[in-house]
């Protein structure tokens, strides 16, 4: 595979699905640095919505840094703050071993 | 648990953008697979890398480049990443972040993915995190048997089964046991 500055550092789809008063946010892909940003923009676009629940799927997420972490953690607080109770749903695959669910248990 | 005899030293100069932290995963897990180690602590090593590295790549402004080193020896898997950036003051402890941060985990997450954590930090200079993780392999790795134990610095050249080789290796480097 050509490693190149055009070719995207790491992929992360978003789909957000709106349902009555839930909206399913389905991320898939792999969250660091080079797409926390696009991650906490999407999470930010669903809550200017304002669905009452927003549940984050992360079950497609392969990996997960902390720059993730606090993606999620910045829309905990825009949640609280706009009253929309925000879920996360399925953990990231990657991190289904109990000794590695201690990043994402920082947001539980 | 039979350790299996797997030496080797890897060294990547990266850029300082964001690219390089797919890079670093992508190139260090096949090697760490190939070494035999098991999915879920090539996981932890994973998550600790690319916070390492993320962090080099937001922090180490005024320079344009970095440096990771990983080296798999005696069970244990040693990895370096420095930079000629501005450093930080560090009080030799990472602090645990509240729950609802929204930054400054990363050291702690390497603290709590691996066995050992060192930074050595000198502001406006430089910085050095080094982190030791305690390798688990998979029952079926059949690197271990006495044979192919190879003793440093004599090598063979003998390929040790299961291991990546030539392109995917790098002579071992100096600075690892500095």
């Amino acid at each position: 595979m050509p490693i190149g500055p055009d070719r995207p550092p790491a992929q992360l789809s978003v789909t957000v699905q709106p349902d009555g008063n839930l909206t399913r946010f389905v991320a898939v892909g792999e969250i660091d640095t080079s797409t926390a940003e696009q991650f906490k923009q999407s999470l930010d676009a669903a809550l200017d919505q304002h669905p009452a629940t927003l549940c984050v799927d992360l079950a497609g997420v392969t990996f997960l840094d902390s720059t993730g972490i606090g993606a999620l953690a910045h829309a905990l607080h825009r949640a609280a703050q706009d009253h929309v109770r925000l879920t996360v749903a399925k953990t990231p695959a990657g991190t289904s071993g109990t000794r590695s669910q201690r990043p994402a248990d920082a947001v539980d | 648990m039979v350790v299996p005899a797997v030496r080797l030293s890897m060294t990547l100069r990266l850029p300082r953008d964001v690219a390089g932290l797919h890079l670093v995963r992508a190139v260090t897990d096949p090697v760490l697979a190939g070494c035999g180690v098991t999915p879920a602590c090539r996981h932890d090593i994973a998550v600790a890398l690319t916070e390492a590295c993320g962090n080099a790549v937001v922090h180490a402004e005024s320079v344009d480049e970095y440096q990771m080193s990983i080296k798999v020896a005696d069970g244990l898997c040693v990895v370096e990443v420095s930079d000629a950036g501005i450093g930080f003051e560090w009080d030799g402890r990472p602090s645990r972040p509240s729950l609802t941060a929204v930054s400054g985990r990363g050291l702690y997450i390497i603290s709590q993915y691996t066995d050992h954590l060192h930074v050595d930090t000198l502001p406006g200079r430089r910085t050095t995190v080094r982190f030791i993780k305690k390798l688990e392999f998979t029952a079926n790795t059949d690197s271990g048997r006495p044979t192919d134990r190879r003793t440093p610095p004599a090598d063979t050249g003998q390929p040790t089964p299961g291991v990546p080789q030539a392109s995917e290796m790098v002579a071992p480097t100096a600075g690892l046991n500095d």
